[in-house]
């Protein structure tokens, strides 16, 4: 994994990406983003404010902000909104009974106009867990059937082994607005 | 959410038709099995040079410049899992373009079954489908009866699902060819735009009335969501008041080193944290 080999997958023609993580709490984001920094992942807390990762090589840049989703937090995250390229949500597949609240929190961002048009990554985020939902199924939990406006794709993943991380990654640095 | 974007309201499709405008209304679907190059094939459209996409788990949307005239192109996965949301589309598309891997036997078996099956579809009904033959530079040669029998066209056609003029089957490979698209994809379209065009006025109204419709029920969909989380918050909030009370009353007659019912120590338990409203100074804007 690692994000500077990440970066070469950027196209040359964007030199700098930034990407902003969503989600409510206990998703997975901030696991996800340590994931791909190959950091420590048993000892994380619950993020009260943000996370910032910039990896730079050759010109290059990638900045990752990884923000807090409880409750409380949630209406700083339009402080975050301002040029950002691509939007990853993550979702825990695993809460069955949050799909659904995650999903009307998600749709009012697809209404800001700052994120307009901005395409759209969703980590289906514990697939280890038995419990986990398929992610076509979070695709309709989410109303991803009803957007036109601009391009998702959805990732079935797990910060806890590693998988699919890299894959959605892959997608969100190859998709340009 | 197909919230209108000229308004802001939910019930207006203004933006729907000016935006209907902008691509000369035509609305193309590119469906079919995954790894059949659907995504290859919308990079051609796009005119850049990708051969490699990444498997398309979701959707993407393109409007494309195709002799003179814009065109949406509707691109969706084709993986057995993500398939289920191709119905979501064919409401709003004028004809559909359906792919198969000709390299790939079980891939043209399994076509054969998704092709009459989509067909089927009432919000399809007489619209103008090309079927594109895709990978042939992937094969020695390309038997054309023998893949039309294979997908068993003949039967869709004397059953009433589809009829003679409305259905094409096209070869053609979505790799770049000597650096340029292959001229074939652009017969193919041809065929496809010509046989809209024929049905023009009955095409639009069924994608204007079938649209409507669909986003009616999108819409209902979103609002009966919004009830049920409201009604889980409740439920939620009325637990947590419940559980306070019983703690109170553990606390109440337990002696202090009695090993009490519920567990008072919260500091663990994520899903009851306490949460502390946090000034901004440590929340700032981002540069
Ligand atoms: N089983 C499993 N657990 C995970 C996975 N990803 C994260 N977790 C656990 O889920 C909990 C929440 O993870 P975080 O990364 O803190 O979630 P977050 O989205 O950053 O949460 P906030 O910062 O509160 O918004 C932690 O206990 C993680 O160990 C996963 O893929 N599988
Ligand atoms: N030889 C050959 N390979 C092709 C052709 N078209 C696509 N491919 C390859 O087939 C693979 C899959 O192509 P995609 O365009 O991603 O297929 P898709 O239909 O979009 O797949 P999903 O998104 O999973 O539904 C890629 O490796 C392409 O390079 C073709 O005409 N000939
Ligand atoms: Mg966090
Ligand atoms: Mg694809």
């Amino acid at each position: 994994m690692g994000l500077l080999s990440l970066l070469r997958k950027l196209k040359r023609s964007d030199k700098e990406v930034r990407i902003l993580f969503l989600g409510l709490d206990n998703a997975g984001k901030t696991s996800i983003l340590k994931r791909l920094a190959d950091e420590d992942i048993s000892e994380i807390r619950p993020t009260q404010g943000f996370n910032i990762k910039t990896v730079q090589k050759d010109g290059f840049k990638m900045n990752v902000w990884d923000i807090g989703g409880q409750k409380a937090i949630r209406p700083y995250w339009r402080n975050y909104f301002e040029s950002t390229d691509i939007l990853v949500y993550v979702i825990d597949s695993s809460d069955r009974i949050r799909i659904e609240e995650t999903g009307i929190e998600f749709n009012t961002l697809l209404e800001e106009n700052k994120l307009a048009g901005v395409p759209v990554l969703v980590f289906a985020n514990k697939q280890d867990l038995p419990t986990a939902l398929p992610a076509s199924e979070i695709a309709f939990g989410l109303n991803l059937h009803a957007i036109r406006d601009r391009q998702w794709q959805i990732q079935a993943c797990s910060a806890k082994n590693g998988d699919g991380i890299q894959e959605g990654m892959e997608w969100a640095l190859k998709t340009n607005k | 959410m197909v919230y209108c974007k000229c308004c802001g309201c939910i019930t207006c499709f203004r933006c729907f038709e000016s935006d209907k405008k902008k691509s000369d209304g035509i609305v193309f679907l590119t469906i079919g099995i995954n790894n059949t190059g659907k995504t290859t094939f919308l990079h051609r459209m796009m005119n850049d040079k990708v051969e490699e996409p990444t498997p398309t788990w979701g959707f993407t949307t393109e409007t494309v410049k195709f002799k003179k005239r814009n065109i949406t192109l509707y691109d969706v996965g084709g993986s057995p899992s993500i398939r289920g949301i191709w119905v979501n589309y064919y409401a709003e598309t004028y004809g559909i373009i359906f792919f198969i891997d000709v390299s790939d036997e079980e891939c043209i078996t399994q076509s054969k079954e998704i092709l009459e099956t989509i067909l089927k579809d009432e919000k399809l009904k007489d619209k103008p489908i090309l079927i594109f033959a895709n990978k042939v530079d992937k094969i020695e040669k390309f038997e054309y009866m023998e893949t039309y029998n294979k997908l068993n066209i003949e039967s869709l056609i004397s059953q009433g699902i589809t009829s003679v003029n409305k259905i094409l089957l096209y070869p053609c490979s979505s790799l770049l060819i000597n650096k340029e698209r292959d001229p074939r994809i652009d017969s193919g379209l041809e065929w496809l735009i010509t046989r809209v065009n024929d049905d023009r006025s009955y095409i639009e109204n069924k994608v204007k009335n079938d649209t409507k419709k669909q986003n009616r029920e999108f819409i209902l969909e979103q609002e009966e969501k919004q009830k049920r989380v409201e009604e889980y918050k409740k439920l939620r909030a009325q637990q947590e008041v419940d559980q306070k009370q019983q703690e109170q009353l553990v606390s109440n007659t337990t002696n202090n080193e009695e090993i009490p019912l519920i567990s008072k120590d919260k500091s663990k338990s994520r899903s009851v944290r306490s949460v502390k409203v946090y000034p901004e100074e440590i929340l700032p804007s981002p540069e």
